[in-house]
């Protein structure tokens, strides 16, 4: 006969001790699987959503990002439209001129023939156009008691006869006679167009009174360049020539200035401060705006991702913590009722320990007879508990459906192993007692 | 062949030793029926324990054979002693769990035997209990709990068999069957030692001893049967 058909038959005529013992080692089982699937269950959970958050993130900050990008394209679109249509204006000062003096003086002393303007708008410089010989001086206005003015000498605008489409001219020529005046000087000398005024001996009648401009503009008075020539005593002789609005994009300042310098060597090209640059200046600014935005937002939205994450770590180390005083206390428990039910089960049995050790059984035999009773206990106990803890794990565990299913490899095993050792632990004492008990004593109780 | 040899054994309990046996002398040759008889309390199951190789005395020795089992290691002793020694017990101790047949074969686990299905068969048909192979102890008469219990204890046909009050429980019909059992195995060459208070028990053929707080003296052998009208039978005990 099998020493197994004792160990089963015994199992089979004392249940309820046996089920006791499984139910001890499968609460055991159940919380160390149910803490272990719902501490994967939350790691996969935290992963997927903190996954999820990113991409979220990521894709809110593209779209914001794209977005920005979209407007800064459309702006730079508006731009170049608007600029090629305004362009630049830029100042072609003569030879030699110095731009310190130029600034603080407020126009050029240098001179440079009047020609030069004919000579640039015969040659095909495709960037500038609107050319405009000028001759500035500041002096004094004899018949106003010497008050200082501005004297700009125009003749207006010179055609490019190469241009097939010829535009329309943006400043006017002043016309023979006639006289145009800045602000502060009309408005002090309460005169309005139609109006005669002398200056420097000469009568002219007002053609034009300019609106406020805030700047030296206000004290200046423009005549028709010949007159101002010939007032300044200056023929045939000018200090600046003015293109204004030129076609090409104000980044090609150099380029402008490089074909300049083709035509008239020697001569200085100033790029006026135009709108265009001041639009393009706003335009960098709003793109850098933008490129702020998104940065503030990836920002903002990292932060939030970083909080989201402290917050189930944090969450995760209360579960860790729960669980490492729930488990060992569970284990020990178990550990004592099994070896509790185990003592019992020994003490119930000592009439039969002595019979089998009469007939000659021995003592090795009668403890292997408990332990393999304990393993079974085990094997039974992880069995159920396993299915029980991470059955309740899966049924009961928050958050999205992710992570270890049902089948976990390392953890079955653990188990399967782990609680027969446990049980066959928490035996030992026990099977050490039934080996131990005497048979002479038992046979001789009734 | 059974030597006890100036055995002596005290118990020491916590409330102070006992001498149960006092240098025992006792010499049981194969075909022996001795007979054992004394007061509770006198040393009688203490003596069956010394004889059977269950306790060990403080005194004096044992021989099987001449070969003394307590000074063997504990696991051959055990594995010695399954195949000299046979145990019939009041309370039976049969295994509940158990069914008869597995009871009967339950000394295979010590020793094994080949074809011990086979003679646990005969054996049961032997004591009538061919029946009852496949119930539990506990759906048994105590009657048929020790016949269950003594072929369980000739199962592997060990050459001394030890009997402690074997008919206590039994009416005397039972009783009957157990000695004439008995009587069958000394006949085949059996030794066999019995201890009992009952004065009434007593086999047609054998060695009465007489135990008395320990001290172990033979008063009579009976070695001619008695004719059949003479036969005694034993008394219901208590
Ligand atoms: N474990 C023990 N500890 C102390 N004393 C014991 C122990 N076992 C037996 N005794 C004592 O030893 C003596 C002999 O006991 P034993 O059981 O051998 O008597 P017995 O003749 O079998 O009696 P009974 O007929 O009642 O079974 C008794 O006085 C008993 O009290
Ligand atoms: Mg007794």
């Amino acid at each position: 006969m099998s020493p197994w058909r004792l160990v089963f038959g015994e199992i089979l005529f004392r249940k309820l001790n046996f089920l006791l013992s499984v139910f001890a080692v499968a609460a055991a089982a159940a919380v160390l699987a149910g803490a272990v699937t719902s501490m994967r269950r939350f790691d996969a959970a935290t992963q997927a959503i903190l996954a999820r958050k990113e991409a979220e993130t990521k894709a809110r900050v593209k779209a914001l990002r794209d977005e920005i990008r979209a407007r800064v394209a459309r702006l730079n679109d508006e731009m170049r439209r608007i600029m090629k249509k305004m362009g630049f204006n830029i100042l072609i000062l003569p030879e030699g001129q110095d731009l310190t003096d130029y600034y603080s003086k407020g126009y050029a002393a240098k001179l440079m023939p009047e020609s030069y303007v004919e000579k640039l708008s015969k040659a095909r410089i495709m960037t500038i156009r609107h050319l405009m010989p000028i001759l500035e001086r500041r002096v004094s206005w004899p018949e106003q008691g010497g008050r200082t003015v501005f004297l700009v000498g125009t003749r207006g605008e010179v055609p490019q006869a190469w241009r097939k489409n010829k535009k329309t001219p943006i400043v006017n020529r002043i016309p023979e006679g006639k006289i145009v005046l800045g602000y502060q000087l009309w408005k002090g000398l309460r005169l309005k167009p139609g109006d005669k005024v002398t200056f420097m001996g000469r009568t002219y009648t007002i053609d034009k009174c300019m609106e406020e401009r805030g700047s030296k503009d206000d004290i200046t008075l423009w005549l028709p360049l010949g007159e101002a020539q010939s007032l300044l005593g200056l023929r045939g002789e000018i200090n600046a020539i003015l293109a204004l609005e030129c076609s090409c994009a104000w980044a090609q300042v150099g380029k402008v200035r490089a074909e300049v310098a083709k035509v008239l060597p020697g001569t200085r090209v100033k790029e006026f401060r135009s709108k265009a640059l001041a639009r393009a200046e706003a335009r960098n600014k709003a793109a850098a705006e933008g490129a702020r935005m998104v940065e503030q937002a990836r920002r903002e939205m990292r932060a939030a991702l970083a909080q989201e994450k402290a917050a189930r770590a944090r969450m995760k180390q209360s579960m860790d913590d729960f669980a490492s005083i729930l488990v060992p206390l569970v284990l020990l428990a178990s550990t004592l009722w099994t070896a509790l039910l185990a003592f019992d089960n020994v003490r119930r049995r000592r009439g039969e320990i002595g019979i089998l050790r009469a007939i000659g059984c021995s003592s090795g035999r009668i403890a292997s007879l408990f332990l393999a009773r304990a393993v079974l206990v085990g094997i039974a106990g992880a069995l159920a508990g396993y299915a029980a803890g991470v059955g309740g794990a899966l049924q009961f565990s928050l958050g999205p459906a992710c992570g270890p299913g049902f089948l976990q490899g390392f953890l079955f095993l653990g188990i399967l192993l782990g609680a027969p050792l446990l049980s066959a632990l928490a035996g030992l004492a026990p099977a050490a007692l039934a080996a131990r008990t005497d048979p002479a004593l038992v046979l001789r109780e009734e | 062949m059974l030597e006890i040899k100036k055995a002596s054994r005290t118990w020491r309990g916590p409330a102070g030793p006992v001498k149960a046996l006092s240098e025992a002398e006792l010499r049981a040759e194969p075909g022996d029926f001795a007979i054992v008889r004394g007061p509770s309390g006198s040393g009688k199951t203490t003596l069956l324990l010394l004889a059977g190789g269950l306790l060990a005395p403080d005194e004096g020795e044992i021989l099987w054979d001449g070969k003394n089992p307590y000074a063997l290691p504990p696991g051959e002793r055990a594995a010695l002693r399954a195949r000299t020694v046979g145990f019939v017990f009041q309370q039976f101790h049969l295994v509940p769990y158990l069914t008869v047949e597995e009871n009967v074969l339950a000394p295979t686990l010590a020793a094994p035997l080949p074809d011990g299905r086979k003679r646990a068969a005969r054996l049961l048909d032997r004591f009538g209990l061919a029946g009852r192979a496949r119930h539990r102890p506990g759906e048994l008469s105590t009657g048929e709990k020790q016949r269950a219990a003594l072929a369980r204890a000739l199962l592997l046909e060990p050459p001394l068999l030890l009997a402690d009050e074997p008919t206590g429980n039994l009416d005397q019909e039972s009783a009957l069957a157990i000695l004439e059992a008995f009587e069958d195995y000394t006949r085949s060459g059996g030794t066999i030692l019995l201890v009992t208070h009952d004065p009434a028990l007593a086999p047609r053929k054998g060695r009465e001893f007489l135990l008395r707080e320990g001290r172990l003296r033979e008063v009579s052998s009976r070695e001619k049967e008695p004719g059949p009208s003479s036969r005694e039978v034993p008394r219901t005990p208590r």
